[in-house]
């Protein structure tokens, strides 16, 4: 079982960054870099780019970061990085690293190419020292609006109720 | 038996999207302004058939889809027992200011 020390997302970022892996973030921790009026929980959620270069970018990110599978069971459970294709068969990887928690979502709702369906709407933005590629605010209301789920209808509810207050006070 | 909230959120997420008072789409629907408030405060649940007018006012269609049970948010929520306790309390208690802030229109 992987030990958790500390939360950091900006860290996990960082380090995907130093891995040169290609990737997009959404979910909560885009919603708060966009400073959306939305609670964001806890652990970061990233698209990558699906391309043998990149997915062995992510297998020697994975060892750095000590990911382990997460699991209705298990806290943590390591997983082979090579071939890569056993784990990138999935749509979604939930994942505990040394900086916290980690979904690797290949085909967000909303989307069918994931990562290439995003990378042209998408923003750059700066975090600490790095640069990294993040859903537009348009992005993440499609999104939201496509899963159809209870949790990001309220989301969506309170982002544009407050978009209402702001433009009518 | 969990509450049901879509409803609420879809109607007034489609109200603001159509730039209409609750005035406006209470008379678009034929209904009255207490009653698209009280749906939109989720004191009262319309029903399927109330749902499609208010959101056809609106200039919306409802579609339904049947899916399988999300469990992203129960696995994260799983997953927060193995995080650090302090850290999600203090993630929580960020979160809360960086959201009061945005309301009073000030960067964190």
């Amino acid at each position: 079982m992987n030990e958790v020390r500390r939360l950091d997302d900006v860290g996990l970022l960082n380090a995907l960054v130093n891995h040169s892996v290609e990737f997009i973030l959404i979910g909560g921790t885009a919603a708060q870099l966009l400073n959306l009026p939305v609670p964001a929980t806890v652990g970061v959620d990233i698209t990558p780019l699906r391309t043998a270069k990149n997915l062995k970018r992510l297998a020697e990110f994975f060892d750095a970061v000590h990911a382990a599978l997460m699991t209705s069971e298990d806290a943590g459970t390591w997983f082979p990085r090579i071939p890569v294709e056993n784990w990138s068969q999935y749509s979604t990887l939930h994942l505990l690293t040394d900086f916290g928690l980690l979904d690797i979502v290949f085909e967000p709702a909303g989307t069918q190419n994931g990562y290439m369906d995003l990378l042209e709407s998408s923003i750059n933005q700066e975090l600490g020292n790095s640069k990294i590629r993040c859903i537009s605010e348009e992005q993440w209301v499609e999104m939201k609006t496509s899963t159809g789920r209870e949790k990001d209808l309220e989301h969506l509810g309170m982002y544009f109720s407050q978009r209402a207050k702001k433009k009518n006070p | 038996m969990p509450k049901e909230t879509s409803s609420r959120n879809l109607i007034q997420m489609a109200r603001i999207r159509a730039g209409m008072s609750q005035v406006d789409l209470a008379r678009a629907a034929k209904t009255s302004q207490p009653a698209v408030s009280a749906y939109e405060s989720g004191k009262r649940s319309p029903s399927v058939e109330t749902l499609t007018r208010l959101l056809a006012a609106a200039g919306f269609e409802l579609r339904m889809q049947l899916a399988m049970p999300d469990t992203h948010d129960a696995s994260r929520k799983g997953a927060e027992k193995f995080l650090p306790t302090s850290q999600v309390v203090a993630h929580i208690s960020r979160e809360r200011k960086r959201l009061t802030a945005n309301e009073r229109g000030k960067k964190t």
